[in-house]
């Protein structure tokens, strides 16, 4: 059964295997982003729009990291929601409920790549990192996240 | 996405920053500002489905040019994806942050 299924207003989606597990490791992750000293994914989750500029850098930092911060925390909270409701079975997601768990799914997958150190293409095949829980965890994301922008990209096309 | 040809993520301890590229300084002192790319640099977690569709979402781009800038960054390692004045390529520049695109702003 295919994870999603793209209706005329919303997405359905169908947990299938160990999603829903899967799931909720990802929001773990996200959360204990920055619990550990000289974490990677603090810096993979903050980029510098003027990396060359510290003023123009500051002032930036000054207007948009409370909106983002904002808007990340409300993603979050949006698809905390949704799994919650998934525990039941499927869960018809709105344009921005999918929106959020798509951005959600991302940004725990980049904070894992930069835990692991993934610095080139390639990853995927990496047989060093086969037994790894954050690289399997990883691994399952990107599958999930691929079906994701699948039923999105048919949707932007209706 | 293909190899990071830039400092790799996580490489500094705080906010991380593509490699410097020294670009000519440009003196808009007499009027001459060309406004403001924004730049998105290579990533090798994000999806290459993920990055043409955050900017066909976000820009309004066809498939067509979304995929090709999606190539540029996948082969040089950044692209330009818009140029503007200062204040929509930071609010651009934000909206791409927001889907955690490794995104940049320089002098166009």
């Amino acid at each position: 059964m295919a994870r999603f299924k793209v209706l005329a207003d919303r997405i359905e989606m169908r947990p299938v295997g160990d999603d829903l597990m899967a799931l909720s490791l990802m929001q773990q992750a996200l959360a204990s982003v920055g619990e550990e000293p000289d974490d990677p994914a603090v810096g993979r989750l903050s980029v510098a729009a003027y990396p060359d500029d510290g003023d123009a850098q500051s002032e930036y930092e000054r207007l948009m990291n409370p909106e983002l911060d904002r808007q990340r925390r409300m993603d979050r909270d949006a698809v905390a929601s949704v799994l919650k409701a998934a525990e039941s079975g499927s869960v018809d997601l709105t344009p921005p409920e999918a929106e959020a768990l798509l951005m959600v799914i991302n940004e725990a997958r980049l904070a894992l790549g930069a835990r692991l150190g993934i610095v080139e293409d390639g990853w995927g095949s990496d047989g060093r990192r086969t037994s790894d829980p954050v690289a399997l965890l990883l691994r399952y994301l990107t599958a999930y996240q691929d079906d994701l922008i699948r039923a999105l990209a048919k949707r932007f096309e209706t | 996405m293909s190899p990071i040809r830039t400092r790799p993520p996580g490489s500094s301890a705080g906010t991380i920053a593509p490699e410097r590229t020294d670009f000519p300084e440009v003196d808009d002192r007499a009027g001459h500002d060309r406004g403001w790319n924004v730049v998105v640099w290579n990533d090798p977690v994000n999806l290459m489905s993920y990055v043409v569709l955050v900017f066909r979402r976000i820009f309004g781009y066809s498939e067509e040019k979304a995929t090709r800038l999606m190539l540029e960054v996948h082969h040089e390692g950044r692209s330009i994806v818009s140029t503007a004045p200062r204040e929509k390529a930071e609010i651009d520049c934000y909206t791409l942050h927001r889907y955690a695109l490794w995104a940049t702003i320089e002098r166009a």
